[in-house]
């Protein structure tokens, strides 16, 4: 039998050896998160790393070091992780028992003595194919256990052989003259996922061999081939690992001859562990030297490979002598000192005194000639930053500087001082341009971070008519109800969603939840857009006075508002008054003559929309632009459309509206319109863009706040406006763990609900921002979250329907009844407790307190404050009565 | 003078920076001539801070601390130290004692000055903020948070005490209980010769005067100055405060309110009136001229002085050939008024130094940037705010040697005034006027530092004109540089890039590989310069 052997590496394991200096681990990647433009604005959570301090923090939060209490002042310890790879070494064969057993079967057997989770992964090649097909072997030729994958291989286990001292083995039975003419594999271990070939190839075991006779190929070989005891058959590795040359070669198939032969290769299965480095550095209290020290739990020679540098200027340089023991001077650039093996044998430590003058240590560990362990996070070298015992000092303890979470905003401090060390060290070195102009970049992103931040707070707008409407608002003070506010202790459902008409029938539909949403403690619902429109979700009105839409006839929406009425619930209609699709073209061509009972022409449009040559006066407002802008400053327009929102006051019940896209025209016209129709309740959309400088959401957002109070203000206060404001910030507070963001500079709510309570219609999600929609979903996941924040504090809170018939519904059950059990109205006072980065606190009325964020809060103070509710990141008390 | 543990501190931060430039500074502060300890040029011991002016200027200075031992017996005017770099915060930081207002943003710019690279920021401290009540009660807590953050930053602090407000920083400009006084008593108010009166703005004639609820004015500062001191022990031990710039007048600046009252005094850039009518000007001119022996001259101001906005031709007194100013009558008049400026700051500063005596800081001082009729023989705008010199001497001289006498620095606030063609029309000359300052301040051993007159928006070429007057300049180059000042401007797009620029430019020369070779050239240059002075 002929044996052969080679060599196969599985995985190559050696990383490239450290190189000196610091500016590979310089590495820098600066958060600068710069979301798109546009409403929605995927922010991406900047991450900035420098050395191993990120991974170092985590490291140490989850493991305390030991030996950091003996002078936690004066210590500080870092705990890398390190992936090692391990190798185990090994041989597999392959042999084929060419003679047949009492069966008349003849074998191959395929081993390995590697400890592992050994899959064969096989198939089969018939006689006279080409190439390397596979086919799957007939089901007979399948040894027990084996799973066919896809429709060309089969995988197999190897099994332990009993008393093999960890020999595993397969079989592979076939009958003599088996018209097979290959059997290919590859071995898998299922631990690691390593898959072993051989020379990049699959193995392949010709079963008709060619005859005795020929040269071994193998002569060639690195590995000898050495005949077995059936000596009289040839194999040899060349004709294994190609067998398309051998097989179908000159010495034909003049006859089925089964080769019996018996083959070595060695394995080398690489495995990672996971081991740890820990580096503690302590100040010596005689030498005033500091000492470090590096445990780790890697058994085995250690050696550090390491330097020094000043001032943070991140070049290496070599400490005077005496060097640690067991140092060498690696090319007078770097030291190598071997760390010491621990009693237990369970790793290695070391530790020696270092001069105080040195800010910094680097270093990586190497194993041997070609393992080099550097940093996980980064893939550089590992940096220890003396000058923190300094800067952490002796007054703050290790247990209160280790825990903190490693998330972007708590690194903001040490990062910066990080990036400045860097630059000064940095900007000494010549040679490194081009990483330093990585750098200053970085840094100039971030000061034009910082500066846009400075200057969204200071742009402050005048806010003065604003603070006398929040006095206005004094909850003190008796206030009649008005069609701004309704009774002031209003909950609104948004009754549909971007899908409802689909159905054609959804008045019926939304009619069967009204008991529900009734019960649920809803007061009022806002229904869809119920004229004749252009566009099926009724956005694009056409003749007003046409009831009958996709979401039902007209009959149907009056017994859809009867069913609320006596459920108790007012109903709002949606009323679209910015534009109107005409039915007729003019002379041009252009759309723009309206028919049916509103039978205007081109002077009810606007003369400054290019699209459809309106005669009227300018816009008093935004354009919007899929259809032509009503001319508001027309008195017959303003008369029609008071005249129609009377008619459906009176034809449909409708108690009050919603008024889309109120942007498009001046609020003025939309007090003259509510005076006229005198609803129950008006809430206007005002929707424009949150301020952003240098692509970050502004945490001062009074400007675009102002713009939806100067609305509110023009309707002289008859209608409230949905707070936009606050629904923007509430994304960047919540996604971004920004809660600091949700108090104001004069500590109170951000948004519209901030400066004029009883006006802010909050909400979270609509038709447009969510559903199927998504121009501005709500951060996922987080809704419960947000309304936590809208039903518990003042303004007028609007839930979505999507929401509510959901899986959120049970909680937001209970939240509305706690605001309404607490009776929080619009104007309830609310003093916010808490604004910080992931925590925000406030207490409503003197009898609810709210939190939401990740971090721990409970109420203080004297009174009895029991939960309410409770969920990830948001908790509810009340006073306990 | 309770030295040693500044010096220790000193050599401990020598050892972390190994820098020619710290020691420089350690031998520097040795021998100086000032009654109040001062450190220059040089961070906090342990922070590495990060490349400042000086850092652009270290390069250059190595092996001059040699040279420099030559001209050690003169006094410390032309010392090569590096310039530290400011910012100043708004002036609005504080307002009602207990807040910080817009504190995310003064936070962000703290530290985007700290990236910046800039050595520090100043902070205006308002006497009316820090005891807007009563004279017994002082409220910190505002300003204690800021000088936290700046702390936190690891940057140095420059503290502006201002015992008079100014407009637009949203506080009183005295506190009430001392403008309650006015009610009863409105001379302690600078009055010009039509009576207006400069409400918020106390005459330098009743420093000494216990007017003030039986105490005088110079007591109540000292108060002030004291209680500041106290509260912010702390924040001197560590070095945190650097510089203590002590207001002596109205906007923080030793001058005459020669503006029309009510006026924006940085906007006025006419001749201005005399302020000597308040009944304690009055008699002291009038003893004054007693004592000279011409009481006629001691019974009222010049009668024959312009009105604010004219021209100094069109009276007698300012006129360029044959005016009043020009005879013993007008010499006598001017001096005087200019000594009252002289000895209010002589008084101010005196009870300054003793009160900061022993902290680390250095003291300074404002003066005013009056470069409008400088062209004028009689320098007519300069005169009526309290700066003059007989025979048409040096009209700063007296100032600075009165400086000096209190080892105070003198902060021009003009260094980014340009020349312009709207400003010649009105005899302007900033060229002329800073090198007379200089002068001045040379002749009599006082340092001087910069600040910028207004936000460089209109004119980049501000910028340049800052960094050519402080980091080109040879002789009197200024210690320190304040940029003035943080608000919404100054973060506007419109403005905030360019000031980014003009700081990498100077601070960080060597971020990029054009400038490094710069800084080589310049260094040389420098270098070459020095020689020449010296051979000369």
């Amino acid at each position: 039998m002929s044996v052969g052997s080679g060599c196969i590496p599985a995985i190559p394991g050696v990383a490239p050896p450290a190189r000196r200096g610091l500016l590979g681990g310089a590495f820098l990647q600066v958060s600068a998160a710069r979301p798109r433009a546009g409403r929605c604005r995927a922010t991406q959570h900047g991450r900035v790393r420098l050395g191993g301090r990120v991974v170092a923090r985590a490291g140490a939060a989850e493991t305390p070091v030991a030996g950091a209490d003996e002078d936690a002042g004066a210590a500080f310890s870092e705990k890398f992780p390190l992936r090692r790879c391990q190798t185990v070494e090994g041989k597999a064969w392959v042999r084929v028992d060419a003679e047949p057993d009492g069966d008349g079967k003849c074998k191959v057997v395929v081993g390995c003595d590697v400890a592992g989770k050994w899959i064969l992964h096989w198939g089969v090649s018939y006689d006279g194919e080409q190439g390397s097909e596979w086919d799957q072997p007939p089901s007979e030729m399948r040894p027990t256990g084996s799973v066919p994958i896809k429709d060309y291989a089969i995988e197999t286990p190897l099994e332990i052989l009993p008393n093999s001292e960890g020999r595993y083995e397969v079989q592979i039975k076939f009958d003599k003259d088996t018209p097979i003419a290959a059997i290919n594999f590859v071995l898998k271990e299922e631990e690691t996922g390593a898959w072993f070939q051989h020379k990049g190839r699959d193995f392949r075991i010709p079963l008709s061999g060619s005859f005795d006779g020929g040269v071994p190929l193998g002569a060639n070989q690195d590995i000898g081939v050495w005949p077995g005891d059936l000596g009289h058959l040839k194999k040899n590795q060349g004709s294994n690992a190609q067998p398309q040359e051998t097989i179908p070669g000159g010495t034909g198939l003049s006859g089925k001859h089964i080769s019996g032969f018996y083959q070595e290769f060695q394995i080398i299965k690489s495995e990672y562990t996971q081991n740890f480095v820990t580096v503690t550095v302590k100040r010596d209290n005689e030498t005033h030297k500091r000492l470090v020290e590096f445990d780790t739990d890697i058994p085995g020679e250690v050696v550090i490979h390491w330097g020094v540098c000043r001032d943070n200027s991140m070049t290496w340089e070599i400490p005077p002598e005496p060097h640690p023991p067991t140092t060498k001077v690696f090319r007078q650039k770097a030291l190598q000192t071997l760390l010491q093996q621990k009693a237990d044998g369970r790793g290695n430590s070391l530790s020696f005194l270092l001069d105080a003058e040195y800010s910094g240590l680097f270093f990586v560990l190497k194993l041997d000639e070609y393992t080099w362990l550097r940093n996980l996070d980064n893939g550089s070298d590992f940096f220890i930053s003396l000058t923190r015992l300094e800067q952490r000092g002796t007054t703050q303890d290790l247990a209160k500087v280790e825990p903190q979470k490693v998330d972007k905003s708590s690194q903001a401090g040490g990062i910066i001082s990080d990036i400045r060390n860097l630059v000064v060290g940095l900007s000494s070195r010549r040679g490194q341009r081009a990483k330093n102009k990585v750098l200053q970049e970085d840094i100039l992103q971030e000061i034009e971070r910082l500066a846009a931040e400075a200057y969204s707070i200071f742009r402050s707008p005048t806010i003065d008519s604003v603070e006398a409407s929040v006095d206005l608002d004094d909850p003190t003070i008796a206030k009649p109800a008005c069609s701004g506010t309704g009774s002031g202790f209003e909950i609104l459902c948004q009754g549909f969603n971007w899908e409802s008409h689909k159905s054609g029938k959804w008045y019926v539909e939304l009619g069967k939840k009204a008991k529900e949403l009734s019960s649920l403690g809803f007061t009022i619902v806002w229904s869809p857009p119920p004229t004749d429109s252009v566009s099926p979700e009724g956005y694009m009105p056409r003749d007003l006075y046409n009831l009958n839409s996709r979401y039902g006839t007209m009959d149907e929406l009056k017994e859809l508002v009867k069913i609320f009425h006596e459920a108790g619930i007012k109903v709002l209609g949606d009323a679209v008054l910015n534009h109107r699709c005409a039915q007729f073209q003019n002379n041009n061509g252009v759309w723009n003559i309206f028919g049916g009972r509103m039978n205007w022409d081109d002077r009810a449009v606007v003369a400054d929309d290019p699209h459809f040559q309106g005669r009227g006066n300018k816009s008093s407002g935004d354009n919007f632009h899929a259809a032509p802008n009503i001319d508001h400053s027309q008195e017959f327009v303003r008369n029609d459309l008071k005249e129609w929102l009377c008619w459906m006051r009176k034809e449909v019940g409708y108690d009050g509206w919603r008024l889309d896209f109120v942007r498009g025209f001046w609020g003025g016209y939309v007090k003259d319109y509510l005076e006229a129709s005198e609803p129950y309740f008006a809430v206007g959309e005002y929707w424009d863009s949150l301020s952003y400088t240098y692509g970050e959401m502004d945490y001062n957002q009074d400007a675009h706040r102002q713009r939806i109070v100067d609305w509110i203000n023009a309707t002289n206060g008859t209608a409230g406006a949905f707070d936009v404001t606050t629904k923007g910030i509430l994304h960047a507070a919540l996604e971004r763990s920004e809660y600091w963001r949700l108090s104001d500079e004069k500590g109170k709510p951000p948004g519209v609900l901030g400066w004029w309570p009883s006006r802010a219609v909050t909400f979270i999600e609509n038709h447009d921002t969510g559903s199927t929609q998504g121009h501005w979903r709500f951060p996922y996941g987080m809704e419960l979250q947000g309304y936590a924040y809208i039903l518990t504090h003042p303004g007028t809170p609007a839930v979505f329907y999507d929401h509510i018939f959901s899986h959120l519904q049970p909680e937001i059950a209970k939240f509305i009844n706690i605001r309404r059990r607490q009776k929080i109205h619009c104007r309830s006072k609310i003093k916010i407790l808490k604004a910080e980065r992931s925590l925000y606190a406030a207490e409503i009325d003197e009898k609810l307190i709210m939190k939401i964020g990740s971090e721990h809060f409970e109420p203080s103070g004297p009174q009895n404050w029991v939960v309410a509710a409770e969920g990830q990141d948001y908790k509810i008390w009340e006073l306990s009565s | 003078m309770d030295a040693s543990p500044t010096v220790t501190l000193r050599h401990a931060s020598a050892a972390a920076w190994g820098t020619v430039r710290t020691r420089h500074a350690v031998d520097a502060r040795r021998d100086a001539p000032t009654r109040v300890a001062f450190r220059r040029g040089c961070s906090r011991g342990d922070l590495v801070r990060a490349a400042g002016l000086g850092r652009f200027f270290g390069a250059g200075d190595q092996g001059s601390s040699k040279s420099h031992e030559v001209t050690r017996s003169q006094p410390q005017v032309d010392d090569l130290a590096p310039a530290r770099l400011y910012v100043g915060l708004p002036i609005d930081a504080v307002t009602d004692g207990a807040t910080v207002n817009s504190a995310a943003a003064v936070a962000a710019g703290i530290r985007a000055v700290r990236l910046l690279g800039a050595d520090g920021v100043e902070l205006p401290v308002f006497w009316s903020v820090a005891q807007p009540e009563s004279p017994d009660r002082f409220s910190w807590a505002g300003y204690k948070a800021v000088a936290d953050m700046v702390r936190a930053e690891g940057l140095s602090l420059r503290v502006s005490l201002r015992a008079h407000g100014t407009p637009g920083a949203g506080v009183p400009t005295l506190p009430s209980w001392v403008t309650g006084v006015a009610v009863d008593d409105p001379d302690i108010f600078f009055t010009d010769r039509s009576g207006g009166r400069h409400d918020g703005c106390l005459s330098f004639a009743i420093d000494e005067l216990p007017v003030l609820h039986g105490k005088s004015p110079l007591q109540l500062y000292e108060a002030f100055f004291r209680g500041f001191a106290n509260e912010f022990e702390d924040f001197f031990d560590d070095s945190t405060i650097t510089d203590v710039t002590v207001g002596l007048g109205v906007h923080g600046v030793l001058r005459y309110p020669s503006y029309p009252p009510g006026s924006d005094a940085r906007k006025f850039t006419g001749v201005g009136e005399f302020q000597c009518y308040d009944k304690y000007m009055v008699s002291q001119l009038r003893r004054h001229a007693e004592e000279a022996g011409h009481a006629m001259w001691g019974l009222s101001g010049p009668h024959d002085a312009p009105r604010y906005h004219e021209s100094p031709d069109s009276c007698g007194f300012f006129r360029e050939r044959g005016g009043s100013w020009e005879t013993p009558y007008g010499d006598f008049f001017l001096s005087w008024y200019a000594g009252q400026l002289v000895g209010h700051g002589d008084r101010v500063l005196g009870m300054a130094s003793a009160v900061f005596a022993g902290k680390p800081v250095e003291l300074s001082a404002k003066i005013p940037f009056m470069h409008w009729w400088h062209g004028e023989l009689s320098r007519p705008a300069e005169a009526a705010a309290g700066f003059y010199k007989s025979n048409k001497k040096n009209g700063y001289s007296p100032v600075a040697k009165m400086f000096a006498r209190h080892g105070c620095t003198m902060i021009v606030p003009g260094m980014d005034v340009c020349m312009n063609k709207q400003l010649h029309s009105a005899g302007s000359s900033p060229d002329q006027l800073l090198a007379q300052i200089k002068n001045a301040c040379r002749r009599h051993g006082a340092r001087i530092a910069g600040e910028n007159a207004s936000l460089a928006m209109t004119h980049s070429s501000s910028f340049s004109r800052i960094r050519s007057n402080i980091l080109t300049t040879e002789l009197m180059r200024p210690c320190h540089f304040t940029y003035q000042r943080m608000c919404a401007d100054f973060f506007s797009p419109d403005h905030f890039p360019q000031f980014l620029e003009f700081v990498r430019s100077v601070v960080c020369g060597e971020w990029d590989e054009d400038d490094e070779e710069q800084r080589g050239m310049m260094a040389g240059s420098n270098g070459n310069a020095r020689e020449a002075t010296k051979a000369a």
